[in-house]
């Protein structure tokens, strides 16, 4: 569970995201789309912790992350776009170290299958140095897993991936959020948001232009002739530009 | 927290060690292995005697020279640590890679943690600096076995330096967090210092004797103005850092290192303390150092600017040329990080040359050769190290182009016409440098003739034939030795990738000297037949006629041997480059 309310984000005198409000609720998908300069990424940094908030509030699994931020980010698992690891640390030795982090007892037991069904299981002791971006990525992908996260943030989890890739990552976000996950990624790629998301929420200049389900935003972005994809939607929100 | 630190320390040196050791096999590796400790060992090792043994400079200073280095060494640290405040690097903030960012920022951990897996994580690297420190400054203490209070005397140093930067960054973003501006906070901390400075001097003033006035006098002198009263109690934190360093003995030592124990315990304290949200400022950082990372790989570019947001004015109009080689002179001159280098800009500077010299000739008259002389040695150092060091510095050529070779070899050129149009920028720079030094020579030696100099061959008439003859020379001669080290990743592309690779190791540390060192020989060895065909020319014609005519036919035999050499050089590595595989070039 996710709730944001009034969520502002400043740099300097530049407001990146201003006055957001918006919650997701277990089981749900909710897609984070804009032009350029948006502030998605600005927004899943603040929602992962990474960092703070110049206004609002995050609550993420109940707890505030300002105030509980510990407790807040024990719930959560950020993904990044480009999967950045430790040069001299193994894949098990990525795991282990996060299990640390995390405090996840008999991580082996759950590495072991987490590795089999990202099939890493054979790369186990080697370095990222020797690893595709595929395998960096998927490594990147269990750390996160690891210590079975209620709330998951994926910034563009497509990026560098092959169609076979793309379609295991799609499925496994859907298995996730079946099981019960909290779900927010932003992408540029609509047709992966269309597949994926049960939500979607549209910025543009940092502010919220719209937000609900596909079919809602759909209708409230609709023309008369019927029926629209994300892709029509997204150009009709914003105007067709960034400004 | 901490046993995830020291897992994630103690593996990746476990790892980088193995990885380093397991390279070896490669023949490139092993023999940079061995050159570089050759080198260690011979220039380091075995020149400073930390081979041989020797005596510990600092158990042997007196009372007066040990309370001076005191005194000295504390002003030093008190200036570092200055300008921290004043000058900050870049963001302020904590520095993290971006893998740590990535794990630990997201991760359930306090601020309070994070800055203690920072302190922690800078400890090992401390201690090896330490290490390194005192083989560099202090290696006869490894002789009489006082090593380990060295060791002791730059890690408390350098961990407290290291602890005061951490608590300035995080004091900074707590002022900018609060509107304090940079310039707000770089006039305060300078008031401040310039007050205590001030009250500090007029201390001197009103209770000291007068200032030295022998020479011998000076080394007591500032021992006690820096130990003594108001300046005195400004540096006791910093010379408490130091004095470990000057301790006889176990109880003395003990003693030097409670008030310094007691100062790192106090930037401990502040710094754990310090409750800032510094992780915005960490993001931008790392994201500049990988940047920079990037661009060194990529590009071999130490400097990383910002993305230009403006088109800046073109050197020269493209449309009036038919040369392709020159639309690369073009496209290089206008991609460079400091535009500064443009034909408008050279002829202001050689105006202006020429304008101080006139002026200066008119007003000193007969005493000209006083400011003259300053302006021709000016002049022959700036020409001598652009045509010496100028093309092993500049990158704006081939080599910065190179991640963009698969681009380059979809062009309908001939490999040598891509490079001789890619060293051209670094040519015509470099020549425009020599020749502004070769103006200045000529303009500083007007009207005068100084001894030094042969009346012969640098008479006034002569001068002119000289200046003329090396400005003709200049651009084959920077051509050619430009050629070289851009060959090198053409012919070599495997040792090109590994020198450039971010990183260390005392392999990679030798190879970059083969490498260098191979450059400079290879550049000599293409000079000997034009330095030795003109000098035989020289020699026979300066017998037969004089020195204008030898001095303008060895220019001539040196030209076109030079010419030959870079043509065939050319010819070689284009028809190299059209056979270059791209996929061995560097790529990230």
């Amino acid at each position: 569970m996710i709730e944001v309310s009034g969520l502002s984000k400043l740099y300097g005198s530049f407001s990146a995201v201003r006055d957001l409000s918006f919650s997701v609720r277990p089981g749900e998908v909710l897609g984070l789309v804009g032009p350029n300069g948006a502030g998605k990424t600005s927004t899943l940094r603040c929602l992962a912790g990474i960092i703070p908030a110049s206004g609002g509030s995050i609550r993420v699994a109940r707890h505030d992350l300002a105030t509980n931020p510990v407790e807040a980010k024990r719930a959560l698992a950020f993904f990044p776009d480009e999967p950045r690891l430790f040069d001299y640390l193994t894949v098990r030795q990525h795991l282990a170290f996060v299990a640390k982090i995390y405090r996840v007892p008999d991580h082996e037991q759950i590495a072991g299958p987490l590795l089999e069904e990202l099939e890493l299981s054979e790369k186990v002791n080697e370095l990222p140095g020797a690893l595709s971006r595929g395998m960096k990525q998927k490594l990147a992908i269990a750390c996160g897993l690891l210590h079975s996260p209620a709330v998951m943030f994926f910034d563009e989890p497509l990026t560098g991936l092959d169609p076979l890739g793309i379609r295991r990552m799609k499925d496994s976000i859907l298995r996730r959020a079946r099981e019960g996950a909290t779900i927010v990624l932003s992408s540029h790629l609509l047709h992966l948001l269309e597949e994926v998301c049960s939500h979607v929420l549209i910025l543009k200049r940092g502010v919220k232009i719209a937000h609900g389900t596909i079919a809602e935003v759909a209708a409230q972005f609709g023309s008369a002739e019927g029926a629209v994809n994300l892709e029509d939607v997204f150009i009709r929100a914003t105007g067709g530009t960034e400004d | 927290m901490l046993s995830a630190v020291v897992y994630l320390r103690l593996n990746s040196l476990r790892n980088l060690v193995w990885s380093r050791v397991r390279r070896l096999r490669e023949p490139k590796y092993l023999i940079g292995a061995v050159v570089g400790v050759s080198y260690f060992y011979f220039v380091l090792f075995r020149q400073t005697g930390l081979a041989n043994g020797g005596a510990n400079g600092l158990s042997e200073l007196s009372n007066t020279a040990a309370a001076t280095a005191l005194g000295i060494g504390s002003l030093m640290l008190a200036t570092v640590m200055v300008f921290m405040w004043v000058m900050p690097s870049g963001n302020p903030g904590l520095t993290f890679t971006e893998a740590e960012i990535a794990f630990l920022f997201p991760a359930p951990v306090t601020r309070r943690s994070l800055i203690h897996y920072k302190l922690l994580s800078t400890q090992l690297r401390t201690l090896v600096q330490s290490l390194f420190f005192t083989v560099v400054f202090n290696h006869r203490s490894f002789a009489d076995g006082r090593a380990a209070q060295v060791i002791l005397g730059w890690w408390l140093v350098l961990s407290v330096v290291n602890l005061h930067y951490m608590a300035a960054s995080l004091t900074i973003s707590r002022l900018a967090e609060g509107g304090v501006s940079a310039t707000r906070r770089r006039f305060a901390v300078s008031l401040t210092i310039a007050t205590l400075f001030a009250g500090a001097l007029a201390w001197i003033w009103r209770e000291l004797p007068p200032g030295p006035v022998e020479v011998d006098q000076v080394p007591e002198w500032i021992a006690t103005v820096t130990g003594t009263g108001a300046l005195g109690w400004l540096l006791w934190p910093f010379r408490a850092l130091i004095e470990p360093f000057f301790a006889r003995g176990a109880t003395e030592l003990a003693l030097a290192c409670l008030p310094a124990a007691l100062v790192l315990a106090l930037h401990y304290r502040w710094v754990v303390g310090s409750n800032v949200a510094f992780e915005e400022a960490s993001l931008a950082r790392a994201e500049k150092r990988a940047a920079k990372a990037n661009a060194l790989q990529r590009t071999g570019a130490l400097h990383v600017g910002e993305e230009p947001r403006a088109a800046r004015r073109e050197p020269f109009s493209l449309a009036r040329v038919s040369l392709p080689e020159l639309a690369f002179l073009w496209k290089n001159l206008l991609s460079t990080s400091r535009p500064w280098f443009t034909g408008r800009n050279w002829l202001a500077a050689a105006g202006a040359l020429i304008v101080v010299s006139i002026i200066l000739m008119r007003v000193l008259g007969d005493r000209y050769w006083v400011a003259g002389g300053t302006i021709a040695a000016i002049s022959t150092m700036i020409g001598g190290a652009a045509i010496v060091y100028g093309p092993l510095l500049t990158r704006l050529d081939l080599r910065q182009d190179l991640v963009n070779a698969d681009l380059l070899k979809t062009y309908p050129l001939p490999g040598w016409r891509i490079v001789l149009g890619e060293i051209l920028t670094p040519v015509v720079v470099l020549t425009g440098a020599v020749w502004l030094g070769l103006l200045g020579w000529w303009l500083g030696l007007h009207g005068h003739q100084p001894p030094a100099l042969s009346e012969t061959w640098f008479s006034p008439g002569m001068r002119i034939v000289l200046v003329v003859c090396g400005a003709f020379l200049a651009p084959w001669l920077i051509a050619l030795e430009l050629l070289v080290p851009n060959a090198a990743p053409i012919l070599l592309p495997g040792w090109f990738q590994t020198i450039r690779t971010p990183g260390a190791g005392i392999d990679l540390m030798g190879q970059r000297l083969i490498f260098g060192f191979g450059q400079i020989f290879v550049v000599l060895l293409a000079l000997l037949p034009a330095g030795g065909g003109a000098a035989l020319v020289m020699f026979i014609i300066n017998a037969l006629v004089g020195p204008a005519a030898a001095t303008i036919a060895g220019t001539v035999v040196a030209s076109v041997v030079l010419i030959a050499e870079l043509w065939c050089g050319l010819w070689l590595v284009g028809s190299r480059f059209e056979r270059f595989d791209v996929s061995s070039e560097p790529r990230p």
